[in-house]
């Protein structure tokens, strides 16, 4: 029997410090080729660079003229698409902070019951990391957020009057809900270890579901964007309610509030669960004593676990999200799904894959010397065939569906035969049913067993880790410019147009907008590394703070 | 049957129930309800 | 036995409440008499968007206008919101404005003369304003939310204009924090240079920050151009110079400085109320030596704040009646002058406190026979407090809305020479006690003294941190006042006419200013809970 790297296995005792190093260099050629390849050849193909103000302009000639800017329109220096880009990038990085506590606070929870339930202290160190993480991130977040509502005001100001005034109540709900979560986190750190478990309990649920509601509370505003609850805005008298009731509810309550909700939540999970993982790697190659290997490695299965569970569910929620996109604002599906702005889902698809491409090989490297010892061949020779399945169904999902037209069903377009979204539903299909049974073999068959192997961390599983948490964010800034795509070139949608327009074309053209992500990954990662070098609990000293 | 066995038996058949969820949602969305191509 | 000792010398000592005591019931005696009696006699319950209809009706001044009609908020009024949202959000931002100077001076201090209590106490105040940094930008995130939602002209207007300057202030957010939290968490893991320069870096950051927002609040009251037109397109909404007059209005550097003693003032006085329930709290006798100390020390930063702020308050006053010569009116010698004497009065109140915090201290600088001198001067400094405090408070008319209205009974000894006596009369003496106090705080034959407050003591100290937190609620209130009815003073009014009049009106402010003061303490209590360091009973201090 030989390791997959043909050499002969290592002892029992021992393991492969470095594992099969050619795997993660295939995924990580896979997706450079992959990114190269749409921004070269696919985008191009598919009209990605024309603007959609100038593909919708008809449409826009149409929009209210009380909704165009009286004011002149204030400019920052970086271009025709400068404003988005200011907006872009403060958006993107706050959802990578806010997603902290929208999707750590499930996790938070479900490890302060863990540790309740089996009195496994790792479950304790880690809970209480994490709730540091975020006790001191939260006020990163809250400037992205801040400074984000002064771009809007400042560089759209109809926009924001407008938008303001329809989701004032939800807005205030959301603000004191801001106070409200603040209380619980906050308490929930200083107080951790020193009451009860019912306390903690109550506190981290209360951390949950405070951040849910006020998620809730915004979305009613982001979701309306796309969605608009009305044809055009009416306003009524001045007091508690410019409009009738009926009306806000429209507004608030709109057909995509839910499903962006729960696609959020979801997505914030899975964000924070293969953030953990990265971390934990980070970690994991900082300590050199064996107890703080064992446990960061065992913290990097950890999140790796909950990263695929967010991101298993997904799909459904997605699928539920587009259909409401479809059925409500039909034109919008069109721009995202059959015209320019394809090639956008074309890139989540692909991160989606190679995201369970990943976890596979990480499952497959980490568990490798346990299922030699136990004699489980059988589960090594699934985990490798749902690594190679994964790998062909994001085959397939990244496949675009035609080239040579701004939209798909536009004479002279080329159909690509392997792109029938038929295929892509079974292909995503097949990646859910082997994230699913990843974590079900995981957690269930090899439970009990997992804890002989911690420390015996490969290079390659190491890797594998890191890539998932890159990742994992990546493909939330990806989804935030695929709402905008969507939407483009409107604010509220068939209403209020992005105010200037040719001169200010929207979306950020795809070069600025991958600067943007970059910006965005590079901030948001070095803030996550510094802070978790203080906030995280090692072995073989307890931090002070 | 120990706890440990049930609930393990338990999970397993949550993962097969959801499995069969996501199935009925893609084919109820993306079979019936979404557009085909062509 | 530690504890009995204490208790011993406190029951030969008498608690020595009679004094303090006295002060309270006189403040708040007077608020009341103000609010009742005078406030009414001044025609503090009359709005100024009445008084001032003509302004209002006469105005011709341009601005962008939205369309929306007037988001309400029930019976409470929108500016019982902003109020709420900005008077809050001011008293977290004071612990960064006033705090990172006191914590950066508390650290050199530690560098350079190696006492641990200053390295305690500055590593416990870091941890302290990082903690609340959160609580202050959510209020200031929350503020500037309900200012757009609720005045949609105005913020379409301001953020237009003053883009760049507030563009500058978010990008300092970001300065701050990163300095601030590698000040905490590199603590005692980089060299002293650096942490220090870390430190200068926070406070010069908060400083170059409060400029930036100054900008929008001083240009509110004194805006420096007569209208807003908006001749450009592109980086800047109007030419350079016209810009710079904006941004750099008659008020800036007052408003600027003046903010900032007040918060150096409100973080001392935070400080020794926080120290006297620590006081309180703890048994340990170390920690009532620690406890002790540390409410002196912040006494000291108190005072070195109070006394700069009638002078940089009349800096800003002269410059508003320059600029601004109906606010000026209204503030002063009209129907909002309330506010300033209420302002007075709690000034007076600290000064009185502060005194009486250092007469009932039990220790024998002030109690020996051979030290009657220096008690008798103290008293002494007492009584000439008492008196220009009862010159400060009195109306300098009553019986008419405006002070040259005829029928106003003018009031003969109100009148602003004798007040500006009194100020000086009480802004030596606060320096003269400063001195006095630094010299006890540094003396080494003091050590064995720390540790015995007197129960007046500590309610001196207690009340210090209480009102320097009121005064700074109705000094913001003060601006809006005198500003009202206009958002932007003469341009863009408050809109909706007398339906939405204001400024609010003293009840509402009142019920407002108890929610935050209320509010604030209950948090400061508890983040102090869990920041402070406590020594044990065998360190020393």
């Amino acid at each position: 029997m030989t390791t997959q790297t043909g050499k002969t296995p290592p002892a029992p005792g021992e393991y492969d410090p470095h594992g099969d190093i050619k795997k993660i260099v295939g995924i990580l050629a896979a997706l450079a080729i992959f990114i190269i390849i749409l921004y070269a050849y696919i985008i191009p193909l598919q009209g990605g660079f024309v603007s959609s103000t100038s593909i919708r302009s008809e449409d826009l000639l149409g929009a209210d003229p009380r909704f165009e800017e009286q004011l002149p329109i204030q400019e920052v220096d970086l271009g025709a698409s400068g404003r988005s880009i200011f907006i872009a990038f403060v958006m993107l990085t706050h959802i990578l902070f806010a997603n902290l506590h929208l999707g750590g606070a499930w996790i938070l929870l479900s490890l302060i019951i863990l540790y309740f339930i089996s009195s496994k202290e790792r479950y304790g160190h880690l809970g209480r990391s994490m709730a540091l993480f975020n006790v001191i991130l939260f006020s990163a977040g809250a400037t992205f957020a801040a400074a984000g509502v002064l771009f809007f005001i400042s560089l759209y100001p109809t926009f924001a009057t407008q938008g303001f005034h329809i989701y004032w109540w939800p807005l205030l709900v959301e603000a004191i809900l801001f106070g409200i979560e603040i209380l619980f986190v906050y308490t929930l750190w200083f107080a951790w270890g020193k009451v009860s478990a019912a306390w903690h309990i109550f506190l981290g649920i209360g951390y949950a579901l405070s951040i849910y509601f006020q998620t809730f509370a915004i979305d009613t505003f982001v979701s309306g964007m796309l969605t608009p609850g009305a044809a055009t805005i009416t306003w009524g008298e001045p007091g508690l309610l410019g409009m009738p009731w009926v009306d806000y509810l429209q507004w608030w309550f709109n057909p995509t509030l839910w499903p962006l909700q729960f696609h959020r939540v979801a997505a914030a999970i899975s964000f924070f669960g293969f953030l953990i993982a990265f971390l934990a790697m980070l970690h994991f190659r900082d300590r050199t004593d064996p107890p703080s290997k064992k446990y960061w490695d065992w913290a990097g299965s950890f999140g790796i676990l909950w990263g695929l569970a967010g991101l298993v569910i997904q799909p459904l929620l997605g699928i539920w999200y587009m259909y409401s996109i479809f059925a409500h604002q039909n034109q919008a599906f069109a721009n995202i799904m059959t015209g320019p702005r394809a090639w956008e889902m074309l890139m989540m698809i692909g991160f989606l894959s190679l995201l369970v491409v990943t976890a596979s090989v990480y499952f497959i490297e980490r568990r490798e010397h346990l299922l030699v010892k136990l004699g489980r061949h059988d589960i090594r020779n699934v985990f490798r065939a749902f690594a190679i399945v994964a790998g062909v169904a994001g085959f397939i999902l990244v496949q675009p569906a035609w080239l040579g037209g701004i939209m798909q069903f536009d004479p002279g377009t080329w159909a690509n035969p392997l792109g029938l979204m038929y295929y892509k539903h079974i292909a995503i299909l097949v990646l859910i049913v082997i994230g699913t049974l990843i974590i079900g073999i995981d957690l269930l068959v090899l439970r009990g067993r997992r804890d002989e192997e911690w420390g015996n961390l490969s290079r390659a599983s190491w890797a594998a880790a890191l890539i998932a948490g890159v990742l994992g964010s990546w493909i939330v800034i990806v989804m935030g410019y695929v709402r905008e795509s969507a939407r483009s070139p409107w604010l509220f949608y068939k209403i209020v147009p992005v105010p200037g327009g040719q001169t200010y074309p929207t979306p950020v053209p795809p070069h600025q907008i991958f600067v943007v992500w970059m910006f965005a990954l590079g901030l948001a990662f070095a803030v996550f590394w510094f802070t978790s070098r203080v906030t995280s609990y090692h072995p073989e000293q307890e931090e002070k703070v | 049957m120990t706890r440990e066995r049930a609930l393990t038996y338990a999970m397993w058949v949550v993962i097969a129930i959801y499995i069969g969820i996501a199935i009925y949602v893609f084919w109820y969305f993306g079979f019936t309800k979404l557009p085909s191509p062509i | 036995m530690v504890a009995r000792e204490t208790r011993a010398v406190e029951e030969e000592s008498g608690k020595r409440l009679t004094l303090i005591s006295a002060v309270i019931i006189a403040i708040i005696a007077y608020l009341i008499i103000l609010s009742v009696v005078i406030v009414p006699l001044q025609g503090g319950t009359i709005s100024s968007t009445d008084i001032l209809a003509d302004d209002l009706r006469e105005s011709t001044a341009h601005y962008a206008t939205s369309g929306v009609p007037i988001q309400s908020v029930g019976d409470i009024s929108r500016s019982a919101v902003i109020a709420f949202a900005m008077l809050t959000h001011i008293v977290f931002a004071n612990l960064h404005v006033g705090g990172s100077w006191v914590i950066i001076v508390t650290a050199l201090l530690y560098f350079r003369y190696g006492r641990m209590r200053y390295k305690n106490l500055a590593r416990s105040l870091t941890l302290f304003v990082l903690i609340l940094f959160s609580a202050g930008s959510t209020f200031a995130a929350g503020g500037m939310m309900a200012l757009i939602a609720l005045f949609p002209d105005l913020s379409m207007n301001i953020f237009h204009l003053y883009w760049w300057p507030i563009f500058a202030y978010f990008l300092l957010f970001g300065v701050i924090i990163t300095l601030l939290f590698v000040f905490w968490f590199a603590w005692d893991r980089i060299r002293p240079g650096v942490h220090l320069a870390l430190g200068f870096g926070y406070a010069i950051s908060v400083f170059v920050q409060t400029i930036t927002i100054d900008t929008l609040a001083a240009g509110m009251l004194t805006p420096g151009v007569k209208s807003l037109t908006f001749t450009e397109a592109g980086l800047l909404p109007m030419t350079l110079d016209q810009a710079m007059a904006l941004w750099f209005n008659p008020t800036l550097w007052e408003l600027t400085f003046h903010r900032i003693a007040a918060a150096v003032a409100f973080f001392g006085f935070l400080i020794a109320t926080l120290a006297s329930i620590h006081y309180i709290d703890q048994k340990g006798f170390a920690a009532k030596k620690q406890w002790d100390w540390v409410a002196a020390y912040g006494i000291v930063w108190g005072l070195v704040g109070l006394i700069m702020q009638p002078i940089l308050g009349q800096l800003y006053m002269t410059a508003i009646q320059e600029n601004s010569p109906t606010a000026f009116m209204m503030a002063m010698h009209g129907p909002r002058a309330w506010a300033m004497l209420m302002m007075v009065t709690l000034l007076s109140g600290l000064f009185l406190t502060i005194g009486t915090y250092f007469l009932t201290r039990r220790d024998q600088l002030l109690s020996r026979p051979e030290n009657r001198t220096i008690r008798t001067i103290f008293k002494g400094f007492l009584v000439m407090t008492a008196i220009s405090a009862f010159v400060l408070i009195q109306p300098a008319w009553l019986g008419a809305l405006f002070i040259d209205d005829p029928g106003a009974w003018i009031n003969p000894i109100g009148g602003m020479s004798l007040k500006y006596v009194a100020l000086f009369v009480m802004v030596a003496i606060g320096a003269a006690i400063a001195m006095l106090a630094v010299i006890i705080l540094t003396s080494e034959e003091k050590e064995g003294q720390w540790g015995y407050l007197t129960r007046g003591s500590l309610l001196a100290a207690f009340t210090a941190g209480v009102l320097g937190t009121a005064i700074v609620n109705v000094m913001g209130f003060v601006r809006e006042a005198a500003r009202a009815p206009w958002t932007f003073y003469q341009i863009i009014p408050v809109p909706g006419g007398p339906a939405y009049a204001t400024p609010l009106p003293l009840p509402v402010i009142a019920g407002v200013w108890l929610i935050v003061i209320v509010l604030s303490w209950v948090v400061f209590w508890y983040v102090a809970k869990v920041t402070a360091y406590h020594p044990l009973d065998e360190e020393s201090v």
